[in-house]
């Protein structure tokens, strides 16, 4: 008996301490999901502060949002899955131009689908016009004309769906615009 | 109990090369095959663990005489795991990169063997100072052998060193060793390599033996 | 007349066959696939093989170098190696693949593990597999075969092009249309001869048979292995694809034939029993459909052999000949104690 209680009393003591440490640091380091998108949206934009654009729901799409004071400019936040895993990604529409990608979250393998993400293959996706473009074929198709990322086609097919998605949306929030 | 007598610069150097863990103990393989795809990667595993090793091994050694035997397993954990959620944190926060890239593996340092084999061998029976140096000499160990492996394997499979290219190697690089396969083919290979050199250096040691090599062997013996 | 007694210990008989003269069949059998290569890709092929024999050769004398030791490649099954390896790949990739991949299938694979008899799998096998892995853009780019009507100065067309203008070349397999179930897309007789992408030795069907047919009346491979092999594969993509006109194609295209004589019926990775043989060829030729049916790549034989010579060591260490009259001991239970608490 005696044994039990000081058993239980050392666990107890020992998840207090470790509790009140967890607290301290917690305090400290604390970041919201918020701030975290935040910061990431500003290497999206440079821009101050974000507000979120109301849009039709679609699959992947995490959210639309356009930067205080800049007129045209929409900043859309995708998701899909990649081969490790889900691919978040930040996509930059100005005044209908495709001008930057940005990786949020992936758990692509380095050296191959981690490729994706550099300029090597991103930049024959910049300067497209989103208004006019028309939506990519999957992979090996070769006819877009498109680049996969060599050894990664999980990952390359995941990307153009993504874009495939800003097309759609972006088409769509015209639409609603002019209406 | 028998290293209380062992200088203090032994218990730092014992994690580096004979006690290595990941080439010797061969503990902690998990995330030494899974993060060593890049060197960042290798090395920032190693830094974190090697944090959670100090801090544990230095509460459990501070708590050794009042923790009951029956359940030193749970609460070893208990304190491991508060270090790992702390380090995870402060990752979260201050290096969000790393922590993206070695994502489920941070929480995995909770259940890494080496950090538990050393609260069990080192931490429990020896005094705070003890424990903290071996805590920094396996740590050291473990970071210096991830940072190789990663260097190694990103430098044959990607071309790239520390993330930056090198040269025109990426487009001719063997992608086999970014993927676990040559994974395992690297670490094998490394600690063949290992293993053999340090033979070598043993057999200096020691008084030179006679080898006999084939071509002392007569011929209908070799050619059989 | 004391003189015309010779007292030695046995053997007193021995067999002609040394190591080198089984391997140096073995390369004799190879040269009808090794011809059909050059013929239906040009001069490529050719180089392939010599790089891989030279990668082989080397991978082994560097072994051999470093433990002091007689260089072993005196008995010719690097040589081999290299051939196999050789005739394994496409036949436009870069020159340092397939000497590469000759280093690791010696090196790696044979001497690391001790040497020749004691590999864990088929050296040419595992390097193809590696080569795949490591290069996976290259080793999958097939290119069309020429067309010899055109001048000898078309063997010369894929000689020394680069990564880029290969691309450029590149056609579907056969295989690649059966993973679809499209069997009508190559003929069969195309099938037989060889007149269709692929890898540089494995598309010349009749030239594998021949070499067969060599190897087995040199007594050199048991038939059992491909026989067994090749029929289990024609029932499994019977079974796999529902369909009569799928087993020729099957049976016919990638490296099936190829796999079947030459590597898969390696005397170190394949097992030492009868019936431990028939499990093997049994699994190699199922796996080989299952992976090219449910499977990411086309081709399934390298990887259905790789883990048929892993498993050997089990079937050889379960299935044994039991002695004439053998009856299995009855297992006693032990006796259940009386636990005293």
């Amino acid at each position: 008996m005696k044994d039990m209680i000081k058993t239980v009393t050392v666990l107890c003591v020992i998840s207090l301490i470790a509790g009140a440490l967890l607290g301290l640091v917690n305090e400290i380091t604390f970041i919201s999901d918020e701030e975290i998108l935040n910061s990431k949206l500003k290497t999206a934009y440079a821009a101050e502060a974000f507000t979120p654009v109301q849009t039709a729901s679609e699959e992947g799409l995490l959210g639309v949002y356009s930067p205080d004071g800049a007129d045209g400019v929409y900043v859309y936040y995708v998701t899909d899955e990649g081969y490790g895993g889900e691919i978040k990604l930040l996509v930059t529409v100005e005044n209908n131009l495709l001008t930057k990608i940005v990786k949020v979250e992936a758990g692509e393998t380095a050296g191959l689908g981690d490729n994706a993400f550099k300029d090597k293959f991103l930049s024959q996706f910049y300067g497209t016009d989103i208004s006019t473009a028309e939506t990519y074929p999957a992979f090996p198709d070769k006819t877009s004309g498109v680049d996969a990322v060599s050894g990664a086609t999980i990952t390359s097919n995941a990307m153009l769906r993504m874009i495939n998605l800003v097309i759609v949306s972006h088409k769509a929030i015209l639409q609603g615009e002019a209406a | 109990m028998m290293k209380k007598h062992d200088s203090k610069l032994k218990i730092l150097t014992n994690g580096l090369i004979k006690n290595n863990p990941t080439f010797r103990l061969v503990l902690g393989t998990c995330p030494t095959l899974a993060v060593t795809t890049s060197a960042i990667n290798g090395l920032g595993m190693g830094l974190a663990t090697t944090f959670v090793l100090i801090c544990s091994n230095a509460l459990i050694s501070l708590l050794r005489k009042v923790i009951p035997d029956k359940v030193r397993i749970p609460a070893y954990v208990l304190i491991i795991a508060t270090f790992v959620t702390i380090v995870q944190m402060v990752m979260r926060k201050y290096i969000p990169s790393l922590y993206e890239s070695l994502g489920l593996f941070i929480p995995l340092i909770v259940v890494n063997c080496i950090i538990l084999a050393r609260a069990e061998a080192f931490a429990s029976v020896n005094p705070v100072g003890d424990s903290i140096l071996d805590g920094l000499g396996i740590g050291a160990g473990f970071t210096v052998s991830l940072t190789c492996m990663g260097l190694l394997r990103e430098f044959f499979g990607a071309g790239t060193f520390f993330g930056m290219e090198v040269g025109a190697l990426p487009n001719v690089a063997m992608s086999v060793f970014v993927i676990p396969a040559g994974g395992f083919i690297m670490f094998g290979l490394l600690m063949a390599l290992i293993n053999f050199v340090s033979g070598k250096i043993e057999l200096k040691r020691q008084v030179p033996v006679y080898e006999q090599t084939d071509d002392d062997m007569p011929e209908e013996v070799l050619n059989d | 007349m004391y003189t015309k007694y010779l007292v030695s210990s046995s053997p007193h008989i021995a067999s002609k066959k040394t190591t080198k003269n089984i391997m140096i069949d073995v390369v004799i059998s190879l040269i009808p696939c090794m011809i059909a290569s050059i013929l239906i890709y040009g001069f490529n092929p050719l180089f392939n093989i010599i790089l891989a024999t030279v990668g082989s050769t080397a991978g082994e004398s560097i072994y051999s170098l470093m433990r002091k030791r007689r260089n072993t490649i005196e008995d010719w099954s690097a040589i081999v190696t290299g051939v196999i390896l050789g005739l394994n790949l496409p036949p436009a990739i870069p020159f340092y693949m397939p000497v590469i991949g000759g280093i690791f299938a010696t090196l790696i694979v044979k001497m690391l593990f001790g040497g020749i008899g004691r590999n864990f799998a088929n050296p040419a096998i595992t390097a193809r597999i590696f080569l795949l892995l490591a290069w996976g853009a290259s080793m999958t780019a097939y290119v069309a075969p020429i067309d010899l009507s055109k001048g000898f100065s078309e063997m010369f067309k894929y000689v020394g092009l680069s990564s880029s203008e290969i691309a450029d070349l590149t056609s579907a397999t056969p295989l690649s249309y059966l993973k679809d179930g499209n069997y009508g897309a190559v003929s069969n007789l195309d099938l037989f001869l060889g007149r269709i992408g692929g890898s540089a030795g494995e598309v010349c069907a009749i030239a594998v048979l021949i070499g067969f047919v060599y190897l087995y009346v040199r007594r050199i491979i048991d038939a059992k292995i491909p026989v067994i092999f090749v029929a289990t594969a024609a029932i499994c993509a019977l079974a796999f694809y529902g369909d009569v006109n799928m087993i020729l194609p099957t049976v016919l295209s990638g490296g099936l034939l190829f796999g079947a004589v030459f590597m898969a019926t390696d005397y170190a990775t394949s097992p030492n029993t009868p019936w431990g043989v028939v499990i093997y060829a049994v699994g190699c030729g199922f796996l080989t459909v299952l992976f090219r049916k449910f499977g990411r790549m086309p081709e399934g034989v390298s990887f259905a052999i790789l883990i048929m010579n892993i498993v050997t060591p089990l079937l050889d260490k379960y299935i044994y000949p039991r002695p004439f009259g053998y009856k299995r001991p009855k297992k006693v239970k032990p006796a259940k104690e009386e636990c005293a608490k």
